[in-house]
């Protein structure tokens, strides 16, 4: 990726297997809801079946375009943890961040208000790691919070 | 969606218990932390502080909430009232089951010995122990696992070869040869240390009949047509031998049957082995001389996929024969023999299994003992259970009356159409299991059984680490867990052993004996901490001083206990390559049967049957995909995302193309274990490996046509 972002993926560790999108439903869902989900795992093959994968959700950009482009400013990064966080209230629906999200992360709820990862903020206030990262079984996912000289934060090896 | 902290705030407090996963095999068992509240888990992560899972879960783990509360789990003993298959039952008690189990099984084994009741263990592990003692002190010689379909036809074809397995050492090695298994599926527990060699530089050759994510990555990558991993091994032999890359001192002190070997391998010269695998001569030649060219060079073989033919004990061995002629058995860096421990994971830690299981003689052989006579030799303690429907349709040599299973699935044997009549014509049938299978409507007695966190546990891991945490909730409804269950049944049956008349905890203890741990110290502790005692640590080349655990005391190219057998039953004494049509030249008509099917690959989402009921696992992705080349599917006109009819000889389902490059031209492939695509159906009951019993599930005829 060439987008500096907190939540970070090595594509080229990545196996689509999943676990991130069933960590981030466990982690967000009742047993019995299904979503929308927040991440999503995917696997493309060229015509010659080779393979590419990717974990893809909000990557929290360092410069995130979705925020750049909301007309409401109900995009914003939160000052502890610069995360990137969204306040349904000011949403008015225009999706014009999902038209910039390189990553095509935000979703949208029925009432038409944008939902997407919250990085786990209030696990990464407690000093935690997003889930998707700490239970990727391939370390694909690694997190790195902007101005602490580019080493990994978190307690998880 | 909710979160579940606000949820959490209109309930009770919220206390986070350790546990353990428990859907995969004992080698993971990652460690949890489930968030408990009013006694029902309400999140789940993988622990962080768990030295031997470090947080990380795969999806099964992860989403193991919708395993434990999923809506199909049994949750009463229930009796059948309505036809078999079915489905309908009524509530009984537990008391009433036993008895009434209890009481049927005594009746059987009067009438019919004891040999009329089959014991079965599903691909669970964790129970065996008690489940074969109780098969034993009941008095059958039929304990049947799922062994019979998975990983003892491979440690067999090692066990032919050497006397006995070694596991690859592949951070000492400095090539490593992966013959059949994609790692990043497998067992995904191991992905980041794969990852630190492949970004290390070491090379990987890698032997697949697909392209994976692995395979990619390897250094070479031989994709062979499934089934013919025999030719290609004794290809390879050929090179190393011709170019005399073999270890010559190994070769000549401790290997019997180097001549014969040697001229069986020149039966296979590289026009004649590309032309039967697919694989361009210049890649197995680079590989051969790769492989051989290192030393130490480690050779990681699988549990199924090459025995997975009807020819694929043979063909393993030739696989294995490799690490013969390369004098890399037992040493660092190439493949160590190291002690089989609790549950089939090996290490260096000791447990009294072997104690508490004892040793049993019975008056009639076990299913199959007689028709695969190797297999009888290397497990005798197992029936190789893939006769069980035979057995069940003929009542020859002797009628099986009678079937306990724990985890028991229809869609372990092949051809279900044969498998579920069988079932249907059994007289009573008794399956235990977490959720309501397409098996348990053909049962007579149906036990609800719980899932590794609602019970404690102990665990022996590999890497040393002894774990055994107290249950994280209550087991849901009246479930019960197995090994409760069988010495319950046990105490109905009145048998007078005292070693299914321990408590649970008296068990554990007794299995940790060794260690010098206890339930109680280990719980103490956390749930998870290193044995007092382990036994000696690794030594090299421990055929030095002992010899080669096999009748000649050497490596066995040639195997003196195939040799026995080979008159009377047709077997090859040294590894002899033969296709599937060879085999049973009744399948030989490829213009009926053009395309082959291979079935059985892992997906990380799933655990053969057992995820298929969890919603966030089922909906990943389509479930009944079949796999084939593009220039198969333009032949036929296929698109993916069409409906199409993929039949056999045996039988048809129907599936939903994925027209893909990864498969081998010719070949189609099918992901198994989905009760709603079951690709069982396609196969023949009777397409079994001679040698081991196994079921050709990695190749067999097929066609498929666009349905309209």
């Amino acid at each position: 990726m060439t987008v500096g972002t907190i939540i970070k993926l090595n594509p080229e560790r990545c196996v689509a297997c999943y676990a991130c999108v069933v960590a981030c439903l466990d982690a967000h869902c009742a047993v019995d809801e299904d979503g929308p989900m927040l991440r999503r795992a995917i696997r493309v093959e060229t015509d010659q079946g080779e393979i590419h994968c990717a974990s893809l959700g909000c990557m929290h950009c360092e410069d995130p375009k979705c925020m750049a482009v909301c007309p409401t400013k109900a995009i914003y990064r939160d000052r502890e943890t610069q995360l990137v966080q969204v306040d349904p209230g000011k949403c008015i629906g225009c999706h014009s961040c999902l038209v910039a999200c390189p990553f095509g992360a935000p979703a949208f709820t029925k009432g038409n208000k944008m939902v997407k990862c919250d990085g786990c903020i209030q696990r990464v206030k407690e000093g935690r790691l997003p889930l998707c990262v700490q239970t990727c079984p391939s370390k694909a996912l690694t997190f790195e919070l902007p101005r602490t000289g580019g080493e990994e934060s978190g307690p998880n090896p | 969606m909710t979160d579940a902290k606000q949820t959490g705030s209109t309930g009770g407090a919220i206390t986070v218990h350790k546990t353990c996963c428990g859907i995969c095999n004992a080698y993971s068992h990652c460690g949890i932390d489930a968030y408990v509240q009013d006694g029902r888990i309400i999140r789940a992560e993988g622990s962080v502080d768990n030295p031997h899972s470090q947080g990380k879960l795969c999806p099964r783990g992860a989403g193991i909430r919708q395993y434990v509360y999923n809506p199909e789990r049994i949750l009463h003993p229930l009796k059948r009232v309505g036809e078999k298959g079915e489905g309908t039952f009524e509530p009984i008690s537990w008391e009433e089951a036993y008895q009434l189990i209890a009481d049927k099984l005594k009746g059987y084994r009067a009438d019919f010995g004891p040999e009329s009741v089959a014991f079965v263990a599903g691909f669970s592990k964790w129970y065996r122990p008690p489940l074969q003692r109780l098969a034993s002190s009941f008095g059958s010689p039929n304990y049947i696992t799922e062994g019979s379909c998975c990983q003892e036809a491979h440690k067999m074809a090692w066990w032919l070869v050497f006397g006995g397995i070694a596991s690859a050492d592949i951070v000492n090695a400095q090539v490593v040869m992966i013959w059949s298994r994609n790692p990043f599926y497998s067992n995904m527990d191991n992905n980041r240390a794969f990852y630190e060699q492949l970004e290390k530089g070491k090379p990987f050759i890698v032997v697949d009949p697909r392209k994976t994510s692995f395979t990619q990555k390897a250094a070479i990558h031989l994709q062979l047509k499934p089934g013919t991993d025999g030719a290609l091994a004794l290809g390879m032999a050929n090179v190393i031998i011709q170019e005399k890359l073999y270890d010559q001192e190994f070769v000549e002190h401790y290997v019997h049957g180097f001549e014969e070997f040697a001229r069986l391998a020149a039966e296979y010269p590289p026009e004649r082995v590309e032309q039967i695998t697919g694989v361009p001569r210049e890649l197995f030649i680079r590989a051969a001389r790769l492989y051989a060219g290192a030393k130490p060079a480690a050779l990681l073989t699988s549990a199924s996929p090459v025995v997975h033919h009807v020819n694929g004990v043979q063909n393993y061995r030739a696989v294995v024969s490799l690490a013969a002629l390369t004098g890399n058995y037992d040493i660092e860096g190439g493949n160590r023999v190291i002690p089989s421990g609790y549950l089939l994971v090996t290490g260096f830690t000791p447990s009294n299994e072997k104690e508490y299981l004892g040793h049993f003689t019975f008056d009639a052989p076990a299913m199959g003992h007689r028709e695969f006579p190797v297999w009888a030799e290397f497990l005798p303690e197992q029936a190789q259970g893939m006769l069980l429907p035979k057995y069940i349709h003929e009542e020859k040599p002797y009628p099986i009356k009678a079937v306990l299973g724990f985890g028991m699935n229809h869609m372990m044997w092949p051809d279900s159409t044969y498998m579920l009549s069988a079932l249907k014509k059994l007289d009573f049938f008794v399956s235990v299991d977490l959720f309501m299978t397409e098996t348990c409507r053909y049962a007579d007695i149906v036990l609800p059984a719980c899932t590794s966190l609602e019970r404690s546990d102990v665990k022996i891991f590999a890497d040393g680490y002894v774990q055994c945490f107290p249950p994280a909730i209550e087991p849901l409804g009246e479930s019960r867990h197995d090994i409760q269950i069988i010495f319950d049944i046990a105490k109905a049956l009145d048998l007078d052993d005292p070693h299914l008349r321990m408590s649970y905890e008296e068990y554990m203890n007794f299995i940790l004996e060794p260690t010098g741990l206890t339930v109680a110290e280990i719980q103490a502790n956390g749930g998870i901490m290193r044995p007092h005692h382990t036994l000696p640590p690794y030594q090299e080349r421990k055929y030095r001083d002992h010899g080669f655990p096999t009748p000649t005391g050497k490596v066995e190219l040639a195997s003196t206990v195939v040799e026995k057998y080979a008159q009377e039953y047709g077997y090859d004494v040294v590894p002899q390559y033969r296709s599937f049509d060879e085999v049973y030249p009744q399948y030989a008509d490829r213009e009926t049967w053009p395309l082959m099917i291979n079935t059985g690959s892992r997906r990380p989402q799933y655990m053969h049957t057992r995820t298929y009921r969890m919603k966030w696992i089922r909906e990943l992705e389509p479930n009944d995909l079949l796999d084939l080349h593009p220039q198969d599917a333009e032949k036929l006109g296929i698109q993916s995302g069409d409906r199409v009819r993929i039949t056999t000889p045996s039988g048809s389902i129907g599936a939903t193309a994925n027209v893909t490059a990864t498969v081998f031209p010719g070949v189609v492939h099918m992901y198994h274990g989905n009760e709603k695509a079951n690709t069982s159906y396609l196969m023949d009951h009777d397409f079994l490996d001679p040698l081991s019993g196994y079921p050709g599930y990695k190749n067999f005829p097929c066609r498929v046509e666009k349905e309209v």
